[in-house]
């Protein structure tokens, strides 16, 4: 009887905690301390783009990314009055013209980074504001073995790259383009026996890294994970919120997006993480196409979080955003917009 | 008399447990078992599926950036 009894409660036991230990590995937020209405400016600038996608800051200079341009892929501003200083990036196949914008890091007017993961090339170029130019300084072709690379952070010792294989979660590369260590996992909770191309497309991440804090983080485009890698203590955090992870259904090995769109662009300053969050599913935009409207494109929420990834305030925007830049002496807001008759807007935090 | 109902209480507390757990795997079990056949459905019987990069956005899709990456539909007549 006592036998019997035994098997018996840890049957129930097993019954209520299956969920929260076995398959819930990792912590999860379900809302935000602090919720915030903000209001957005438009800042007009002379320049027609297509697909306001990303943007970078560096003192008094301001790059604006286009995703699909017609001819350049790249804008020069200054800051932060918005006069255009010059273009660069030619949209092209001949062999000094960009095929895909993939990304740009900021750090000085001679060390400005682009990705071209068509191309697998990071290009360092220089700018000389007072000539009103950019010129390509150097091309960094990528390790074959990494495949496709989707974003990139440009360390003192290294470049930060996601995985697009699924055999880690990213990979540190020198700077002449060589893979010299792969680090972590891929976070699933759902699909730990499959980690391949598909998974890590469905895993797709937007990522920054502050030199400061030497806090790498991951956002993920789908789903709603954020990755927090502290790398002077190796320390990891994982957090999921509502979104779960990212969902998809493999077709021919490929990840075919079903659930939601996450992430948009994730900043980390000196004291928290900033992310443009959208939410949306693919079967809600689809109620947005059968209406014959439009779907909203980008995000309608900035979520800031603390340096361990835990909620602190969710900031409600009134339009739609894609990437952003914080500026944190105006404590200010700057991203781009799809949906408005300018490509900036701004708002306080 | 107070230790045997208690007794059949705690006897009570785990069998309904047992049956929640045992009633909980099946359920998910049908449910991709009918996913499974609703995408079959969508796809055509013994078709391996195919996939579809359309409209202009940021989803990476063999080389493009897309509005979307879809699956569901067939070319063959």
């Amino acid at each position: 009887m006592r036998y019997l009894l035994s098997i018996l409660c840890i049957g129930i036991c097993f019954s209520f905690l299956k969920n929260s230990f076995f398959n819930e590995r990792y912590n999860r937020y379900k809302t935000f301390p602090e919720e915030r209405k903000v209001t957005t400016q438009e800042i007009s600038l002379q320049t027609d783009f297509r697909y306001p996608y990303r943007i970078a800051i560096k003192e008094n200079m301001a790059i604006l990314m286009d995703l699909h341009p017609n001819e350049y892929f790249y804008h020069v501003y200054s800051y932060p009055d918005w006069q255009p200083i010059a273009t660069f990036g030619k949209r092209g196949e001949g062999p000094k013209e960009v095929l895909s914008a993939d990304g740009i890091r900021f750090y000085s007017s001679d060390s400005i980074y682009t990705l071209d993961a068509n191309r697998m090339i990071i290009t360092r170029w220089t700018l000389s504001p007072e000539a009103k130019a950019v010129s390509r300084a150097e091309d960094i072709p990528l390790n074959k073995s990494l495949i496709r690379s989707l974003d990139f952070y440009r360390t003192d010792k290294n470049f930060l790259i996601p995985n697009y294989s699924g055999e880690c979660r990213y990979h540190k590369v020198s700077h002449d383009g060589q893979s010299i260590q792969n680090i972590g996992k891929i976070p699933t909770e759902e699909h730990k026996e499959n980690r391949d191309v598909a998974l890590a497309q469905a895993w797709r991440t937007f990522t920054d890294y502050n030199p400061k804090n030497d806090i790498y983080v991951l956002v993920t485009q789908l789903g709603e994970v954020i990755e927090v890698h502290n790398l002077k203590t190796e320390k990891q955090f994982v957090i999921y919120g509502p979104g779960g992870e990212p969902a998809f259904k493999k077709v021919l090995g490929e990840g075919i997006p079903t659930g939601i769109k996450g992430f948009m662009d994730v900043q980390v300053t000196d004291q928290a993480i900033y992310a443009i969050f959208d939410g949306l599913s693919w079967e809600e935009r689809k109620k947005y196409q059968v209406q014959g409207k439009r779907p909203p494109e980008g995000g309608h929420f900035l979520y800031q979080f603390d340096l361990a990834g835990n909620p602190i305030r969710k900031y409600t925007i009134d339009k739609n955003i894609y990437g952003l830049e914080i500026d944190e002496k105006k404590n200010q807001v700057i991203a781009t917009c799809l949906e408005s008759d300018s490509p900036i807007v701004t708002f306080q935090l | 008399m107070k230790k045997k109902s208690l007794k059949g209480s705690i006897v009570l507390v785990c069998l309904t447990g047992v049956y929640l757990y045992l009633q909980d795997k099946p359920t998910i079990q049908l449910n991709e078992i009918v996913l499974q056949n609703i995408e079959a459905l969508a796809q055509g019987e013994g078709d391996p599926g195919n996939f579809y990069c359309t409209g202009t956005g940021d989803i990476d899709c063999i080389g493009y950036k897309v509005y979307e990456k879809i699956t569901g539909f067939s070319l063959k007549p």
